[in-house]
């Protein structure tokens, strides 16, 4: 049976059973938040971190957003099987702590952090032992989380990952992760590649220009990091630091891309290493991409990701936004402009 | 005039040990048109010697009867010692029959007689003062008299009469002992029919039959070898059930042949969600309806997908439901009552059955062994290729996509008749089940993969020795081993659970009769569970009943570890008696059943602070009253009302320190029925059945911010379910047979104290059903069937926000449970032809679901920012083709 029969008949199979009902969300149309960010982006409770926003309209990036940041003080019950406390979610509410308004601000963390949504044990009811302390996620991280208001009434919400201590390690385990953990350095768009004969950089605020129903075939960079640590290479990566390796660790301890992480396992009661995994968000303010979404995982090398975006048919200036995320909440973002002209 | 002629007549044996079949007309020859009735018998003296040395044995003798009905000479055909022989003469010398006929005379015959000598440790028991049962056999379509039927009468504890109706349709038996007896009717052109009848001592029980004529194509085989046998509703102990014989289920639509899934289609149980297998009866959670075959519990009724369930299909005797309040035997479910009983073919040769459609292949076969052919062997395997043909016509790509279980099951069954009144069954049974699918996306984030495994191993022996006066002996225990394993993956996020847990039981039950309106029925139900858990993942996945999330919804990706073992101990007392006053016109049935439970969890593994730092061992104690009464104000109707306590252990799995609760107690649930049957013809009944349960103790997750460690579950919950189910039953009628059943019902839950009622997620308020089979002539088998579901509750999406971390879209919820999936309405057909080939069967079916191609929803779904709702649609249109050979 050939390739067009199967399909047929698979798609006959599938789309018998399964709708089509989701929509193109990289097309940005009305203003919308695309991404939030902490930085840097794990940080101890009390520690200052710098809060800033993507917001996208049909227009361009928006830069002057009416957002209302809060913190969230409610942690999620058991019951809840979302991100959070349904209360963080509302508009005011006393587990709410509003930090200020704007496209950026600069805010300390909350000092409880570690007993509300860490693994210390919260705060116990009168007579009874303390409560179950929160789960670490499967990169080992506890999160602070934020909520955003939009004037739009449109809530958007924060994790910044906390730097806390083990659950269920050993003293010895504590330290030995103390030592050698390193926290994590939000991804660098190094550049956003258009995949033709030869590679041309697009390089960042530039507007470049297309033909209309032209069909780009976009690679996004981001810093390529090594496996192993390797003193020399420029990056400060996972068992390197100042004393070991001075000349990689002199400024920047990090890695902007795919970082190697400490982890400790609770199943296993031990220390393990892991590596971050990447997505990319996609997002035009016209125009079609061929996924929303690209990334690579864990096990992947690749320090880029590709997708493909089709020029409107008509002609415009398009804004394309590239949202890099890796795993342990580090978030950064690009946009560049492009310009859809009849040829 | 004289004649020869040799009857066997093998009183002690069942009609399927036979040695010989009815008398086949000869034209040629004199016609037998009545077979000689044995009125009066006579006990032999048991040998004390042979006694003494623990012996039995069977005489074969040959008798000489006159045209007046007396025994003039008695000879040993096959002998069983002196004592035994000698023993046996004296008594058959004795017999008085009600003399043959031939050709409408009374005339002197010729009998072959086995007289079995059964050792017994009570004294051997006094025959009852004389008792009659006679009646009439007729042509249901006609109203005709049928002369040469034979009947054969089998009352526990007593030898087998036959008789032949005369000319004028009648028979007659004598001097027979109380109890249930049952009866087969079997004759040329007719279909062979099994029945029921109580004999009150005493009484005279007249009766009249009708009978439907043999299809005009059926295999005409030894009638001791028929196959078509149409067993009547058992004699009924609970207030509401209802019994579905295999037969009857195969020729309905909708099973694809596999008769348990005639359950589906039962009045009282909701229907599941496609593929999902689950069974909700009465709006009670599918964990909480307990599966029995032949007495052994098995955890799942269906393979994965739930196209087929885990028992071979021509090895499945009867399906009953009992959606509550059933009786003392039972217990350990809040729910409902599933028993299977399954068969091993007692054919006098090789015979089986061979099947295939687009879902799998099975073949059974069945042989005789031994000089007596009292022993029986069968083999049945079946196993899934739905999955092949999928990747090789879909495409791995497409089958990657979407869920194609891979599953299989078989059984290898013995059974052994060392006497007339023992019969043990070893029975091994087997299934297995793979699913797995993964969802390929751009970015790893966002692939899922998902798989589920399951290994199932049965093995039991099930012993049953009748006594006189319908007293019974029953012993099954049994062994097991179950293992599960469940894997979701949302890109880096997975969760496992593995459960592998042995399980050891008994299930024993003494039936005496003491007197005619008086039975008990003592027993034991005892089970030892031993399992080893190991969980990975979020705490929220898989979901339980009542979690607000919507269909597919990533969880959270905060993960835990435990590693625990579980040990569940219940060996439960039983005794029921049932009062039949007033010629049964009131039956009273009531029962008490100890509930005493222990089980162990270990501790937290890796070990955590806080958590039970050594196993727990927890027991527990209860008494469970339950309580059956029926009235028969009139012979065509029957009121029945049932009250039960019932209790269930908490599941394995909520027993973790980490993702449960370890002091769990045991769930309690309170039955009450209602309801009546009217029979407005003898195969047409109809009835209405009112009913509620209520249950606590009810395990549901903490709504608290900061739950204590070890209860990430409380106890809070709280459920209750009531409404109404009507049920108009044809019961096989010339070839006509099915339902029409409807449910009204709500079921709801309290998750905590003060929280208001919601919805349970597997509400259904209408239930309708409707169910036809009829087997024209030449072969044919036409068979329809209409169903209409209310759809399940779920909680709407009032919107979303963004969730810059996880990087998703997250639903805000309504109300919970406010919402329903839309109505589902599904009209199916079946058709099947059937040849015959040299004395076997081959038979053509095609069943095709949703012949409307009505586009039903099985779930919501929704745009990935939740500004879009849609559904899931069933399937479309889907005809399924098979073949199936008997021989």
């Amino acid at each position: 049976m050939g390739l067009l029969k199967r399909t047929a008949f698979g798609g006959w199979m599938l789309t018998a059973c399964v709708p089509d009902v989701d929509i193109d969300r990289t097309r940005v149309q009305a203003a919308r938040v695309l991404a939030l960010r902490s930085e840097p982006p794990e940080a101890r409770p009390r520690d200052t971190v710098q809060l800033s926003a993507l917001v996208g309209e049909a227009t361009g990036t928006v830069a002057q957003p009416m957002l209302d940041w809060a913190f969230c003080t409610s942690p999620r019950p058991l019951a809840e099987l979302g991100p959070v406390n349904r209360a963080c979610l509302e508009s005011s509410d006393e587990s709410l702590v509003p930090i200020g308004d704007g496209l950026e601000l600069t805010t300390m963390l909350p000092d409880d952090g570690c007993r509300l949504f860490g693994p210390e044990p919260p705060p116990a009811q009168p007579g009874e032992p303390p409560g179950r302390p929160v789960d670490p996620d499967n990169t080992g991280g506890y999160y602070q989380p934020l909520r955003v208001l939009a004037a739009t009434e449109d809530v958007s919400l924060l994790g910044v990952r906390l730097v806390c201590g083990l659950a269920g390690a050993s003293q010895q385990q504590s330290a030995e992760f103390q030592r050698r953990y390193q926290r994590n350095l939000s991804p660098t768009i190094v550049r956003l590649e258009r995949r033709s004969e030869p590679a041309m950089d697009l390089g960042f605020q530039v507007v470049h220009t297309v033909t209309p129903s032209e069909r780009l075939r976009l690679r996004t960079h981001w810093q390529d990091c090594p496996v192993d640590p390797i003193c020399g290479d420029e990056v400060c990566t996972l068992d390197e630091d100042s004393e070991v390796c001075p000349e990689d660790c002199g400024a920047l301890v990090g890695c902007g891309g795919a970082e190697a992480y400490l982890r400790f396992d609770p199943g296993s009661l031990s220390i393990i290493r892991q590596r971050e995994a990447m997505s990319v968000n996609w997002y035009a303010s016209d125009g079609t991409f061929g996924a929303p979404r690209t990334g690579r995982g864990a096990d992947e090398f690749e320090a880029w990701s590709d997708n493909e975006w089709t020029a409107p048919d008509e002609p415009s200036v398009v804004t394309l936004w590239v949202v890099v995320r890796d795993d342990r909440g580090g978030i950064t973002w690009a946009t560049f402009g492009i310009a859809v002209v009849d040829s | 005039m004289a004649w020869n002629l040799i009857l066997a007549m093998l009183l002690t044996a069942s009609v399927t040990t036979a040695k010989a079949g009815p008398p086949t007309p000869d034209l040629a020859t004199p016609e037998l048109t009545r077979a000689p009735v044995l009125t009066r018998f006579v006990a032999a003296e048991y040998p004390e010697v042979e006694r003494a040395a623990g012996h039995g044995a069977a005489v074969t003798l040959r008798l000489s009867i006159t045209a007046e009905g007396s025994v003039v000479r008695a000879e040993v055909v096959e002998s069983a010692g002196t004592a035994f022989d000698a023993a046996a003469l004296a008594a058959a010398r004795q017999f008085v029959f009600e003399p043959a006929e031939i050709d409408g005379v009374a005339s002197a015959i010729d009998l072959l007689y086995v007289y079995e000598f059964l050792l017994r440790d009570e004294p051997p028991v006094e025959p009852a003062p004389a008792t009659a049962f006679s009646g009439i056999v007729r042509w249901h379509d006609s109203d005709e008299p049928i002369a040469g039927v034979r009947l054969s009468l089998e009352i526990q504890g007593a030898p087998s009469r036959v008789a032949t109706t005369g000319r004028d349709g009648r028979f007659a038996f004598f001097d027979l002992p109380s109890g249930v007896a049952t009866l087969r009717i079997a004759g040329e052109g007719l279909t062979a029919v099994d029945t029921k009848e109580v004999i009150e001592l005493g009484q005279h029980l007249e009766v009249s039959y009708e009978v439907v004529r043999e299809p005009a194509n059926a295999i005409h085989d030894s009638a001791d070898d028929l196959e078509i046998v149409v067993v009547a509703p058992a004699f009924a102990r609970e207030a509401v059930g209802t019994r579905v014989e295999a037969e009857e289920a195969r020729t309905l639509p909708g099973t694809f042949g596999d008769v348990v899934r005639i359950i589906e289609n039962l009045p009282g149980v909701a229907r599941s969600t496609i593929g999902s297998g689950q069974l909700v009866v009465w709006g009670a959670a599918p964990q909480a309806t307990r599966i029995y075959v032949d007495g052994v519990p098995i955890p799942r009724l269906y393979h994965e997908g739930g196209l087929r369930s885990v028992i071979h299909p021509a090895l499945v005797e009867a399906i009953e439901l009992t959606p509550g309040g059933y009786g003392a035997p039972f217990g350990r479910g809040l729910g409902g009552l599933v028993r299977i009983t399954t068969q091993t073919p007692e054919r006098m040769r090789v015979s089986g059955r061979v099947a295939a459609d687009i879902l799998d292949a099975s073949a059974m076969v069945a042989v005789p062994l031994g000089k007596k052919q009292n022993v029986h062997i069968t083999v049945a395997a079946r196993a899934s290729y739905l999955d092949l043909w999928a990747r090789r016509v879909l495409g791995p790509e497409v089958v990657d996509f979407v869920p194609i279980p891979r599953y299989g099951d078989g059984q290898l069954r013995t059974l052994w008749r060392p006497s007339s009144r023992d019969r043990i069954e070893v029975v091994g049974l087997a299934a297995f089940d793979r699913l797995q699918r993964g969802v390929p996306n751009p970015d790893p984030a966002l692939e899922v993969f998902e798989q589920r495994r399951l290994d199932l191993l049965r093995l039991y022996t099930h012993w049953t020795r009748t006594f006189d006066r319908g007293g019974e002996l029953d012993l099954t225990p049994f062994v097991g081993y179950t293992q599960t394993f469940d894997e979701n993956r949302f890109g880096a996020t997975a969760t496992s659970i593995a459960n592998g847990s042995w399980l050891a039981g008994l299930r024993a039950s003494h039936v005496t009769r003491p007197r005619p309106w008086l039975r008990f029925d003592i027993g034991l139900d005892a089970e030892v569970v031993v399992g080893s858990l190991e969980r990975i993942g979020a705490l929220t996945l898989p979901a339980r009943e009542g979690d607000i999330r919507v269909f597919g919804q990533p969880p959270p990706k905060q993960i835990a570890e435990d590693h625990w073992k579980v040990t569940f101990v219940s060996v439960a007392p039983y005794a029921q008696a049932e009062l039949a006053p007033w010629n049964g016109r009131l039956r009273v049935v009531p029962g008490l059943r100890l509930d005493p439970y222990a089980r162990s969890i270990s501790r937290r593994n890796p070990a955590d602070a806080n958590v039970p730092s050594a196993g727990l061992f927890e027991h527990d104690f209860a008494l469970e009253p339950r309580l059956a009464i029926f009235g028969r104000p009139t012979e065509r109707l029957e009121l029945r009302t049932a009250f039960g306590l019932y209790r269930q252990m908490p599941a394995a799995e909520d027993l973790s320190a980490a993702f449960g609760t370890p002091t769990l107690p045991v769930a309690k649930a309170l039955h009450a029925v209602v309801g009546g049957r009217l029979n407005v013809v003898r195969t047409l009944a109809f009835e209405a059945t009112l009913f509620f349960t209520r249950s606590r103790d009810l395990p549901v997750r903490s709504p608290a911010e900061f739950p204590l460690r070890a209860r990430a579950l409380e106890t809070s919950g709280r459920g209750r379910a009531y409404g109404m189910q009507l049920l108009l039953r044809q019961e096989l009628w010339q070839g006509l047979s099915g339902w029409i059943a409807y449910t009204l019902m709500r079921s709801e839950r309290f998750d905590h104290d003060g929280a208001p009622a919601r919805l349970f997620d597997f509400d259904q308020t209408h239930i309708l059903t409707a169910v036809l089979g009829y087997s024209l002539r030449h072969g044919f088998e036409l068979g329809a069937r209409l169903r209409y579901t209310t759809g399940f509750p779920r909680t709407p999406v009032i919107g979303a926000f963004f969730d810059s971390t996880n990087n998703l879209d997250q639903p805000i919820f309504g109300t919970q449970n406010s919402i329903r999936i839309p109505d589902w309405v599904q009209f199916d057909v079946r058709v099947a032809k059937a040849f015959e080939i040299r004395h076997t069967m081959l038979s053509l079916i095609l069943d095709v679901l949703n012949v409307w191609n009505q586009p039903n929803a099985e779930e919501f779904v929704y745009a990935s920012d939740y500004s879009r709702r849609a559904t899931i649609r069933s399937f479309p249109v889907l005809p399924v083709l098979g073949l199936q050979w008997d021989f």
